[in-house]
């Protein structure tokens, strides 16, 4: 900055005075005779000139000075640019489309479109991701499904039967020697514990595997051990193989096992827990404990009451009074 | 009693809880017994606690015994191997596992 205005003002102040070796004359001249503050300006005649500008035109600016700038170097500043000065040179690099503003604005633009189409693209798929949660297509496991079987009863019992209430469900056998009594005697607990924090909300549910040898008067006589609230169901062998299929249950009954027959049926030995929509919520195996089970039941509940305004409230509240009247 | 499965087919019912308990006792008793014996592998302990196996075969269902036995000896060997888990073993200079080099 100071540079620039040493040199325009000379030629400001003489306006015939263009070539640069008279200018640089005149300012050797004045510098000589009447410059007052030679001393700090040394080795440059420019800056020595600017010294007798400012004290010609009888105001004491300095560079950035309140006053603002003398009338010479504006008159300076409006000059056009005719000579081959540094200053110049900078200046015409400022001429044209691509001024640094222009440039710093671009850029600007870009980062700012950038940010912005990703702030947007977030909010697309987080209201995406929130559809999708609402449907329970995300975040859970896709276990479950439609299927038909026969309660302990004699009652059909399908997955509608399932909604408007938290159903906690394992597939066994009666014919189980250690593994199903104990998870089962489990399940009792958890009901109870549910009962004793929300009411009768959740439905206890054992589904056999082994469906020679588990018609439902057998499988009524063997959930006299087990919590009053439970229902057993079974089914043909492929309606067995249909609702494993769809719980992600394994199990290894033979097709021509008689009823008579003494034998194991090895399966998948954990439980599930559905919501009131009938849908997934968690799978426990052997290792998780009554408290556990509590403990993750009792979230889940919290999150549905939060969310539906009610423990046993099904997406779809209509569904939900129909099973209510067929169970 | 003799349980579920004394009751001829074609309909045996399943044990209930009383049942359940008995073999399991039954088993237990068998089984201590054949600790004490030092004897991993039913069957192998040559007579020694036949009293508890009678009961043992009384009160369980063969489709339980096999399952019972076939558990025992699993869960000694998954035993083993824990103990081996967790006894940190010593590296040596290349990295290796002392005394498997």
């Amino acid at each position: 900055m100071n540079i620039i205005r040493l040199h325009r003002a000379p030629h400001s102040l003489r306006p015939h005075a263009f070539t640069p070796s008279r200018s640089l004359l005149f300012s050797r001249q004045i510098s000589a005779t009447r410059c007052t503050r030679v001393g700090r300006n040394t080795g440059k005649d420019a800056s020595q000139s600017s010294n007798v500008v400012k004290s010609e035109d009888g105001q004491e600016v300095v560079e950035g000075s309140p006053n603002g700038p003398s009338k010479s170097t504006v008159e300076a500043k409006r000059r056009p640019l005719t000579q081959q000065t540094a200053s110049g040179q900078r200046d015409r690099s400022a001429v044209g489309v691509f001024t640094p503003t222009a440039a710093l604005l671009f850029i600007a633009t870009g980062v700012g479109l950038y940010f912005y189409f990703q702030h947007e693209k977030a909010k697309i798929l987080e209201a995406k991701r929130k559809e999708m949660l609402a449907n329970k297509k995300i975040g859970r496991a896709n276990v479950g499904g439609p299927f038909e079987l026969t309660t302990h009863t004699g009652q059909p019992f399908t997955e509608k039967n399932l909604l408007g209430r938290w159903s906690l469900i394992y597939f066994g056998f009666t014919n189980c020697p250690d593994i199903c009594p104990d998870e089962l005697d489990k399940m009792g607990k958890v009901v109870d514990e549910l009962d004793k924090l929300y009411g009768p909300i959740s439905q206890p549910i054992f589904i056999s595997v082994d469906p020679s040898r588990d018609p439902p008067p057998k499988i009524a006589h063997y959930l006299r051990d087990f919590h009053p609230r439970l229902v057993g169901l079974s089914g043909t062998y492929p309606q067995t193989q249909a609702i494993c299929k769809a719980y992600r249950v394994y199990f290894s009954t033979p097709k021509d096992a008689v009823p008579e027959g003494d034998y194991l049926v090895d399966h998948s030995i954990y439980f599930y827990l559905m919501d009131p929509d009938g849908r997934f919520v968690e799978a426990f195996g052997k290792s998780s404990g009554v408290g556990d089970v509590v403990e993750k039941a009792v979230e889940e509940i919290g999150r549905w009451v939060e969310e539906k305004g009610g423990a046993t409230k099904t997406s779809v509240g209509q569904v939900a009074v129909e099973a209510e009247k067929t169970t | 009693m003799f349980g579920f499965f004394s009751k001829p087919p074609p309909e045996p019912t399943p044990p209930d809880r009383n049942e359940r308990a008995k073999c399991w006792e039954s088993r237990d008793a068998y089984f201590s017994c054949l600790d004490a014996a030092g004897v991993l592998v039913p069957g192998q302990e040559d007579g020694r606690c036949s009293a508890q196996r009678k009961s043992y075969d009384l009160n369980c269902a063969k489709s339980w015994i096999a399952h019972f036995n076939k558990g025992r000896v699993f869960a000694e060997r998954q035993k083993q191997m824990q103990a081996q888990l967790n006894t940190p073993q010593p590296f040596n200079s290349q990295g290796k596992r002392a005394g498997k080099s």
